[in-house]
């Protein structure tokens, strides 16, 4: 081969290298810077955050609408996920977190005993949990206009048929999931604990008397 | 999203049918991650080879 086809191979074969580890490794490189700005930021967030809400010791949630976590840009409709017994699968779309409703196992068991919300690990919904840290601040609204604040707790990664972190009673708690893994082989299950409640003050507009 | 077969797996027998609770598949750009790595393969393998072109040319002194 002569040198100009040589180079012209190596050439391609370094942008094909470059292009494929820049695809896989700069979410990551993201992330991780994420996670180092939430370790300094996220206490003292978190500090300010529970001055404005009003302590609970326990809630149920009911109808939530949408979720918020302020510092990873996340801000997401959430739709009720039904499951399909027959083809074993969620409801799920590539633009909406998902809660669970209740379905009951082969036990005869409730599941899940924590409210889950879910939804895909892609930029538009929860790709960016990839940047979570401690204390990270979680707001979900319900239909009734109650706002809760959640911070995070930890997370476990199981494979898609260990329902065991579903079973589990975790108290004034939720859970987030979605998918982790080179190929999205495994689901992470975050858990956020409850701070507090803000009520959504609804503005009256009154018009001038003429 | 699981094929026939898929389930929690009893030894070797796999627990299938209505009943059997999975969770939700939430997996993100497959097609993206593998044509990522499809890439970073291709041009590993490229680079390799050119390079194993030229040892042999050298160790058996052959004209490019």
């Amino acid at each position: 081969m002569r040198t100009s086809g040589r180079l012209a191979v190596s050439g391609f074969a370094t942008l094909l290298i470059i292009g494929g580890g820049c695809y896989l490794g700069m979410p990551k490189l993201q992330a991780a810077l994420k996670r180092h700005e939430g370790a300094h930021q996220n206490t003292a967030a978190l500090a300010t955050v529970t001055k404005q809400t009003i302590a609970q010791k326990s809630f149920t949630l009911q109808e939530p609408i949408a979720l918020q976590l302020p510092r990873l840009d996340i801000n997401l409709a959430i739709k009720p996920g039904t499951y399909n017994a027959q083809a074993q699968t969620w409801s799920l779309d590539r633009t909406n977190a998902f809660v669970m409703q209740p379905v009951t196992d082969r036990s005869g068991a409730v599941i899940p005993a924590t409210p889950v919300i879910y939804g895909h690990d892609i930029p538009a919904v929860f790709m960016h949990l990839d940047g979570i840290a401690a204390d990270e601040i979680l707001h979900i609204t319900q239909s009734n206009g109650i706002t809760y604040t959640f911070r995070y707790v930890g997370d476990v990664v199981v494979k898609p048929h260990d329902i065991t972190p579903l079973q589990n009673k975790y108290q004034n708690s939720v859970l987030l999931m979605t998918c982790t893994g080179s190929n999205f082989q495994e689901r992470r299950i975050m858990r956020f604990e409850l701070v507090g409640k803000q009520d959504v003050a609804v503005e009256v507009v009154h018009e001038p008397l003429t | 999203m699981y094929g026939k077969g898929a389930g929690p797996k009893v030894g070797s027998v796999a627990v299938t049918g209505v009943g059997a609770v999975v969770l939700p598949n939430t997996g993100g750009n497959t097609i993206g991650t593998i044509l990522a790595y499809s890439a970073i393969t291709i041009g590993v393998v490229a680079i390799i080879s050119q390079l194993a072109v030229r040892v042999i040319r050298r160790k058996y002194s052959v004209e490019a």
